[in-house]
Parts: structure tokens; C-alpha cells; sequence
């Protein structure tokens, strides 16, 4: 007997599939290098990411050194800029994350060394504290991504840890300041519910960056959320990893595209990074899903739409900088 | 058979327990494990690592000064209930368990030559800045 299966069946069918070929399994591409800019700095380790602003400036929290600092390395001259607390708040403060706007602004968001206070100090050019904004967090808030904009706000996000109320254990939070720490508005949505009893030692998976616009993206195991400058919600693009084993460890934006940071956990806490990149605003695949040349390392520290990538490397024990682009 | 082998792998989880028991020191309360990623370069060389820390006192920690406690294998696997990952603040006390840390894999920050120079370049660049050059916590 045969059956006739309805046109609009068909049709489904076909799109099904059409769409499953669309979604077939994104292969890792090996970036080539297109420029290598020699600096003199000599090599060292820092914590985290590196973040930069327009003109592709450095800025790290450096393992050597001034541990509780930001460093600056200008990306032309291979100077460098401190942004030290002064010495009589340096043993009262452990610094948690840092923040720098597209313009080159700085700040440093830090915890009283009894966890009692979050307080942020922005730094002028010369690595000179000219402004502190004091936060009002709520009890158990762990801060994980700090940003600042050019517009004048602040943006703080977290989970509720284990000394938050039982509620609201494992909800995200996230709330926008002005340069003063007063609330300008608190995400009532949270961004992921977080089963705290559940998470490993692995890294909690998030990242946050600031649009030049000031919108702000948030990452999290799921989407990046897109804040308007206001702090509102304006958009969310779902996350799909391209490969197992994966975790999403924070993101760049440039020119309506996102590159996420994927980063492998590895036997004796080596972790090694790969980079898919997303267009922001069409629904469609990744663009592409990258690692840079296993010579060069994995350490990016910039991405733009026109430049690439552009990574963290030694060679010959000074610091250059790699730029790859999208092919 | 079946129980020789049911055997093995009771007796495997209990050496398991107090290896990991002894290596990682004590038990971690409520507070949270920190945790970070670190670029480490040396010799020419550059790596990621991820590392975690405790957060918290208690009876059975071995507190390190300001409540961190330290430890060298995955914290939650063995106290998955209350541990909530964190952003791990840079103290003195993390900075020197890095350095162990660090060490397992010949990338000591303390040891290395091309660390020294950064610091002496950087404390050269920096000479007219306020305030002492911090390494870790420390004066140079």
C-alpha cells in the first residue's frame, strides 16, 4: 500500500532537513597570521583576560609586579601606565575584576579585605585615583564581570552565593550604577538560574563586554544578553557550543559581530581557548568557530570586525602582538 | 569475580577519598571555591591555567589568613554541596599558592628568569611612580 504523505508534510520535511544541513557541525579553522608587531616589553603572566580600548591598547591585572594593579601597555610605544591603589588602601582592598572603556578610562572594582565593602576607584591618565563609587550590593552577591562605559555608568554582574538568602541561591544579578555607585536599575530577570550544588570547580561560564555605544553584552552558559545603555534588555542570542567539552569563558564585540571565548579544561589546570564568532544581529549559524596557530598560543586579547583577532605572544622573551583575521 | 571487582573498586574509592582528603588539606565549608585563569609565560614558553581556591573557615580548614583556604584539586568534587564558585580576590595568601602550583608545571613566577626581568624593566619604567613595587604582596 502506499501512503501519500500531504504536501505540507513534505515540505516540513524538507525544511527540516535543509535546516540540519544548515546546522552541520562547525569545524575548527586555524587563523593565519597577517601582521606580528614586536614590542620591547619582556614577557610576563597575568591574571585573566586582557581587555583594550579603541586605539588597541593593553590592559592587564599582571601575576608579576604590582599584584593588585592594572597594567597599560601602549600598543605603539611599549610604555607602560600603572593603576595602583595609593599605598594606604592597598592592604584594605583585594581587587576583583578591572574595567576599561573604549576611550581608555580605567577602573578597578575591589572587595574590603572583610568582604563588607565593594567599592570601584576610577584612575585618570597618569594612574591617579580621581573618583571612588561605593555599591550597595545585596547580601551574598559574588561579582564576577565589572564593566564601565563612556556614557558614565557601571555595570555589576554576579550570582547570589551560599551566604545569599536561600531564594535566591544561584540567580544571577545584575545592575547598573551610576559613577557615584548609586542603583540606576537592577535586572529583574535573571539572566540564568544556577544550581549552586551543582557546579564543579569547573570556571562558572560567563563574560561581559561594553558596546561603543554603551550597550552592554552579557554571556552567560546560554545567551549573550544585550543591555541597551539604560540597562534594559534589548535582545538575546541563543549559544550553541560547537563541539562537547566546551566552556563559554567571555566575549568580545565589534561591528555587530561576537567572538566567544571557548576554553577546553585540560589535565593539570591547563586550560586552552578557541573562538566562534556570531553575528549579532541576523539569525543564523556562527560565522565560524577558530584557534589560532598552536605557534602562536591562544591568548587573545583584542577582536575587531576589520582587524581580527590580535594575540598575546612570546617569541625571543619579549611580548608581540599577533594579528590573525578572519578568513 | 563480580565481587573482587566490586571490592577493588570500594577499596579504589576509599584510597581515593583519603588521598584526596590528604592532598587537599581539609575540609572546605560553606563560602565558596574561588577560582581564576592565569597566563604564565617562561623561557620563552606561555600557558593557561586554571586554578581554584576554598573561601572560608571553619572546624577541619586550614585557614591561610583571611579565610582562603586552599586547594590543589578540583574543590567540588569532593564537597560538590557547598561550594559556589567565585571570582577569587588576589591576596598575598592566593598569589603563594599559585606559585605551587605554577611550580608542578616548571613555570614558577618566583624562579623564572624572563619574570625577574619583567620586574626589573617594569620597576625601571616605573621609578617615578608613588609607593613600593608590590610582587605578590610583597616589597621588591
Amino acid at each position: 500500500m502506499i501512503r501519500r504523505v500531504p504536501v505540507s508534510a513534505s515540505f516540513a520535511l524538507a525544511a527540516t532537513l535543509i535546516c540540519k544541513a544548515e546546522q552541520a557541525p562547525l569545524q575548527l579553522r586555524t587563523l593565519a597570521t597577517s601582521s606580528n608587531t614586536a614590542t620591547t616589553v619582556p614577557a610576563f603572566g597575568f591574571y585573566d583576560f586582557a581587555k583594550s580600548d579603541s586605539d588597541g591598547n593593553m590592559y592587564v591585572h599582571p601575576s608579576e609586579g604590582y599584584a593588585q594593579a592594572v597594567l597599560r601597555i601602549a600598543v605603539s610605544s611599549s610604555e607602560p601606565t600603572l593603576y595602583a591603589l595609593p599605598v594606604d588602601l592597598r592592604d584594605k582592598f583585594n581587587l576583583l575584576d578591572f574595567a576599561v572603556t573604549a576611550r581608555g578610562s580605567v577602573w578597578v572594582v575591589a572587595d574590603t579585605t572583610d568582604h563588607a565593602r565593594t567599592v570601584a576607584f576610577e584612575f585618570d591618565s597618569k594612574g591617579q585615583v580621581k573618583n571612588r563609587a561605593e555599591f550597595d550590593l545585596p547580601q551574598g552577591v559574588n561579582v564576577y564581570s565589572f564593566l564601565a562605559s563612556d556614557q558614565g555608568t557601571l555595570l555589576l554582574s554576579g550570582l547570589y552565593g551560599e551566604m545569599a538568602a536561600e531564594n535566591l541561591r544561584g540567580r544571577s544579578y545584575v545592575a547598573l550604577f551610576d559613577q557615584s555607585g548609586t542603583l540606576l536599575r537592577k535586572l529583574d530577570e535573571p539572566t540564568v538560574k544556577v544550581d549552586l550544588g551543582k557546579m564543579s570547580g569547573a570556571p562558572q561560564e560567563n563574560g561581559a563586554t561594553v558596546g561603543d555605544d554603551g550597550s552592554f553584552y552579557l554571556l552567560d552558559s546560554k545567551q549573550i544578553t544585550v543591555l541597551n545603555p539604560a540597562g534594559k534588555p534589548v535582545r538575546r542570542i541563543p549559544i550553541s557550543k560547537p563541539a562537547a567539552g566546551l566552556r563559554l569563558a567571555g566575549l568580545y564585540v565589534s561591528g555587530g559581530l561576537a567572538a566567544v571565548r571557548l576554553a577546553r579544561l585540560e589535565k593539570d589546570h591547563r586550560v586552552s581557548f578557541s573562538y566562534m564568532v556570531l553575528n549579532l544581529f541576523a539569525k543564523q549559524p556562527p560565522l565560524g568557530w577558530y584557534a589560532a596557530d598552536p605557534s602562536i598560543g591562544d591568548a587573545a586579547v583584542a577582536f575587531s570586525r576589520a582587524e581580527g583577532f590580535t594575540f598575546y605572544h612570546v617569541e625571543q622573551g619579549t611580548v608581540h602582538f599577533i594579528r590573525a583575521q578572519l578568513r | 569475580m563480580a565481587r573482587t571487582r566490586r571490592l577493588g573498586i570500594v577499596v579504589a574509592t576509599l584510597l581515593a577519598t583519603i588521598f584526596i582528603n590528604r592532598v587537599a588539606g581539609a575540609y572546605c565549608p560553606p563560602g565558596g571555591v574561588n577560582s581564576r585563569y592565569i597566563l604564565c609565560t617562561c623561557a620563552g614558553s606561555q600557558m593557561y591555567l586554571y586554578v581554584t581556591s576554598c573561601q572560608g573557615s571553619g572546624s577541619g580548614c586550614d585557614p591561610l589568613g583571611g579565610g582562603q583556604v586552599y586547594c590543589t584539586i578540583n574543590c567540588a568534587q569532593w564537597n560538590a554541596g557547598s561550594c559556589t564558585a567565585s571570582r577569587a580576590p588576589v591576596t598575598p595568601d592566593l598569589t603563594a599558592r599559585l606559585d605551587d602550583d605554577l611550580s608542578m608545571h616548571g613555570s614558577s613566577r618566583l624562579e623564572c628568569p624572563s619574570a625577574q626581568v619583567f620586574n626589573r624593566w617594569l620597576s625601571k619604567k616605573l621609578s617615578g611612580h608613588p609607593g613600593s613595587l608590590m610582587f605578590a604582596g610583597r616589597s621588591l
